[in-house]
């Protein structure tokens, strides 16, 4: 039995100026599997539409992962089921914006807040104005599947420690990050599978989540296993207000996402301090 | 041992943005050039606390680099706008701008790797170079290639400030730091010099910790420089006996 949240909330920066937000998570469950999203719009001024491009990843995410029969398994390797759900889900990515592009030109509300030299390279390049991370996650067949690309966080779990998925990369810092509207997205999504009988978990979370606690042990200690201890015992209010806290007041102003799923009635040992 | 759950909301930190002076104090900077970046760094201190006072998005931290024969932090983590007191500089000895590049690298990088950088999340740091004249290290361009290399010296607004510089050599080594020809200026009074480090230290601060969190993240290459450094251009064009 799996139990699982998402939460998105909009940060302060947002809320202060008016715009939309930018973050968007979900979730599909059935009986055989359990999908959480959690994806970044980006907040540069050209990213004019990375509310939708957030959107279309998680989607993107959820059509791609939820298509997997378990045969898979038995015909494919691993290696070649992660090479085909990096390629689907960036082709439904791409379907997606493409067919958004077609029926909604840009607006001129839209790109009000450009100048010239922006405006041109958005009509050259305008899939750069969906612009998004994406963190997703599917609990299937006893396995753990990932696929993350760009900053935020994807975590597996087990006895109250985070296990990063994704390589480190010291080319992302600040606010900067890959993302699905570069020409070589495909170089920089990962998908993983990992067996589910050893992991409690699965965590994600967007960069306005992980970005406040500024190193990995802080986030751990003081963030997920809290979290985690709440999920497990059935406190899924408290932390979706949290989450809404830390958006609007307490985080770093930036819009933030969640994602989590876990076995019921793991040991909570590991998660308590 | 301790059993007890944890409360939410605690260790969160805002987002850390650095403000790092490197700072030529040889022996040729003796006199009116070292003084003039004396006062310029006081002055620039004495209108800090109100900067990071206007800002809730990041906290400011200051840091200096000072190198003649070798390069040596003046405190040896990033302080606060109220923690940092300036001492001023002597010059002495030679333009040692490797072991600056050397010492620059070191810092620039994540507190897990032995630097001083958030291992998480920041934001890219404002790197001010002055100097008066040609390294007298001459495989500099070897130690700056691996700094170039530091993620967080890719993203960083990079000025550098030539203090009574005429030849186009030694331009060059500064257009090299910046990457960018506009952000090399040439200062020819101390008057023109401390003004000019004001406008740069205060006016970048506050449009990349006003726009610290949700503003202006995106793609690789993308940043929220290019607001800063059009902001200080304007500013720039009222200050006689700079040129760039």
């Amino acid at each position: 039995m799996i139990t699982y949240l998402t939460r998105t909330a909009t940060g302060y920066s947002h809320l202060r100026e008016k715009k939309v937000c930018q973050d968007y998570s979900a979730c599909y469950h059935d009986e055989e599997r359990t999908i959480v999203t959690a994806c970044d719009g980006h907040g540069g001024a050209t990213y004019v539409r990375s509310d939708r491009g957030s959107k279309y990843a998680s989607d993107a995410v959820i059509r791609a992962f939820g298509a997997l029969e378990r045969s898979a398994f038995y015909r494919y390797t691993k290696k070649e089921i992660c090479n085909k759900l990096r390629l689907q889900i960036l082709c439904e990515w791409n379907a997606r914006v493409e067919r958004d592009i077609y029926e909604k030109r840009f607006t001129k509300a839209e790109i009000s807040r450009l100048d010239e030299e922006q405006v041109f390279r958005l009509k050259q390049n305008p899939v750069k104005a969906y612009g998004t991370t994406l963190q997703g996650a599917m609990i299937f067949a006893n396995k753990v599947l990932c696929a993350t690309l760009g900053d935020g966080g994807a975590f597996l779990l087990r006895k109250g420690v985070l296990y990063p998925i994704g390589g480190e990369d010291d080319e992302t810092v600040a606010n900067l990050t890959y993302s699905m509207s570069q020409e070589d997205a495909y170089e920089h999504l990962q998908v993983g599978i990992f067996d589910f009988s050893d992991i409690d978990g699965v965590l994600l979370c967007t960069d306005g989540v992980i970005n406040p606690y500024q190193c990995l042990g802080n986030f751990q200690e003081r963030f997920a296993k809290p979290v985690c201890l709440k999920l497990q015992t059935g406190q899924h209010r408290e932390i979706a207000d949290f989450i809404d806290e830390m958006g609007c007041k307490i985080g770093i102003g930036d819009d933030v996402s969640l994602a989590l799923a876990m076995k019921s009635g793991v040991s909570l040992r590991g998660y308590r301090s | 041992m301790e059993n007890k759950d944890r409360t939410l909301g605690e260790g969160i930190a805002r987002q850390e943005l650095q403000l790092i002076f490197i700072i030529d104090n040889s022996g040729s900077m003796e006199g009116e050039k070292i003084g003039a970046v004396n006062n310029a760094i006081r002055d620039v201190m004495s209108m800090m606390p109100e900067v990071q006072e206007d800002t809730a998005d990041a906290t400011i931290k200051i840091s200096a680099l000072k190198f003649s024969d070798e390069a040596k932090w003046v405190y040896s983590e990033p302080q606060t706008v109220n923690e940092f007191k300036w001492k001023d500089l002597k010059s002495e000895g030679g333009t040692n701008l490797s072991s600056a590049y050397d010492e620059l690298a070191k810092w620039l990088c994540k507190k897990e790797k032995g630097g001083k950088m958030p291992d998480i999340g920041g934001v890219a740091p404002i790197l001010i170079l002055m100097t008066d004249g040609m390294p007298t290290s001459y495989d500099w361009e070897n130690h700056l290639a691996i700094l170039k290399h530091k993620g967080w010296f890719k993203v960083a607004l990079k000025y550098a400030l030539a203090i009574g510089i005429d030849t186009d050599e030694a331009m060059d080594v500064l257009r090299k730091f910046t990457g960018n020809p506009e952000t090399v200026l040439k200062v020819y009074t101390a008057e023109a010099l401390r003004k000019v480090i004001k406008v740069i230290a205060v006016t970048a601060s506050k449009v990349k910790s006003n726009s610290a969190s949700a503003g202006y993240g995106g793609a690789l290459g993308a940043s929220n420089n290019d607001v800063a450094k059009n902001e200080i251009a304007e500013k720039l064009d009222d200050i006689q006996d700079v040129e760039w």
